[in-house]
């Protein structure tokens, strides 16, 4: 009896560590889906992502390979709200930019055939002079 | 050929109107994106990235120990650990956090409709950015009854993806399977 005890012991500690990783792991698994969340909205924003998740997904996989600890994940989970909640700050810019660049591009486009109608002629003579300019009309038969 | 005849000048002008409304079209239908470095905790402009509209799906393909095509390692003991490499295409314009999910049955395989209605065995997360593709190596243990022993299995890998508007994560229709047989350990 007195040796069963050291025994259960071990036991409960061995199965409620099991217990404890789990859970962290879930914790963890749900915190990405909410970095994810918010990186999606930031995307949505117009806000390029891409580096932001190409770092995630290499420190995730490192994470999940075991070549870095939880705690230093972490950590880089944390850097990594941080930098999203910076990149919030410039939402209405990056809309703002979006506007412009859509707007001035589609301005562009519908001047284009206007340019092409009223200068293409003009051009096509102007050329058309400079190359034959030096030529000269004589009089003669053949 | 005289370019400023009525008749060529009207083709040529045609041209430049189809041109035009193209360009008009690509510009409404794409994506802009602005890039911002952070450095030293401040968010400076970097550039503009304008992607295209494409058609969006997901893809998972089976690679071998070497995350090459075929032969696959198609026996296994109970607790081994299952030496395969897995292709994901994430042909979304959009970032997606994807999870393969690893599962075990006799014979039945899941459906494009329907997941396989068994316990998850192993999961693995990755996030990949849109029009972006990457070979991961999960560490899956097959972790099965050692009833199993001298008897084929089928190995099945689902992947889903987290469905942001719903907060949950959804079967993608998209699975590999690969019948092997389980082995007494050596």
């Amino acid at each position: 009896m007195n040796r069963l005890i050291p025994v259960l012991f071990i036991i409960v500690i061995i199965l409620s560590s099991t217990v404890v990783a789990r859970n962290s792991n879930n914790s963890i698994y749900h915190r990405i889906e909410t970095i994810y969340e918010k990186i999606y909205v930031l995307n949505k924003d117009h806000i390029d992502t891409t580096d932001l998740v190409d770092n995630l997904n290499t420190e995730l996989v490192k994470w999940e390979n075991g070549t870095i600890s939880t705690r230093e994940f972490l950590n880089y989970l944390e850097r990594v709200e941080q930098n999203i909640s910076l990149l919030k700050g410039k939402v209405g810019e990056a809309s703002l930019i979006n506007l412009l660049v859509k707007t001035i591009s589609i301005a562009l486009f519908i001047f284009i055939p206007i340019i092409f109608y009223y200068y293409f002629p003009r051009l096509y003579i102007w050329l058309w002079i400079r190359i034959y300019r030096n030529r000269v009309v004589r009089n003669g038969s053949t | 050929m005289d370019l400023l005849d009525r008749e060529v000048f009207a083709v040529l002008m045609a041209l430049v109107i189809v041109i035009s409304i193209i360009g008009i079209a690509y510009i409404l239908r794409a994506n802009i994106y602005i890039k911002y470095s952070i450095k030293n905790g401040k968010v400076v402009f970097n550039s503009i990235r304008v992607n295209d509209e494409n058609p969006s799906f997901l893809s998972i393909g089976l690679l071998n120990s070497h995350c090459k095509m075929g032969p696959y390692d198609k026996v296994f003991f109970v607790g081994e650990k299952l030496n395969y490499c897995f292709l994901i295409y994430n042909g979304y314009t959009d970032p997606q956090l994807l999870q393969i999910r690893y599962k075990v049955s006799e014979s039945r395989i899941p459906t494009r409709e329907q997941p396989l209605n068994t316990s998850t065995l192993g999961k693995y997360v990755i996030v990949l950015n849109g029009l972006d593709e990457a070979i991961v190596k999960p560490r899956f243990i097959l972790n099965v009854s050692r009833n199993y022993v001298g008897s084929n299995i089928t190995l099945i890998f689902e992947l889903w993806r987290y469905n942001p508007g719903i907060h949950e994560w959804v079967y993608t229709g998209e699975w590999v399977h690969i019948h092997v047989r389980v082995a007494e350990a050596p």
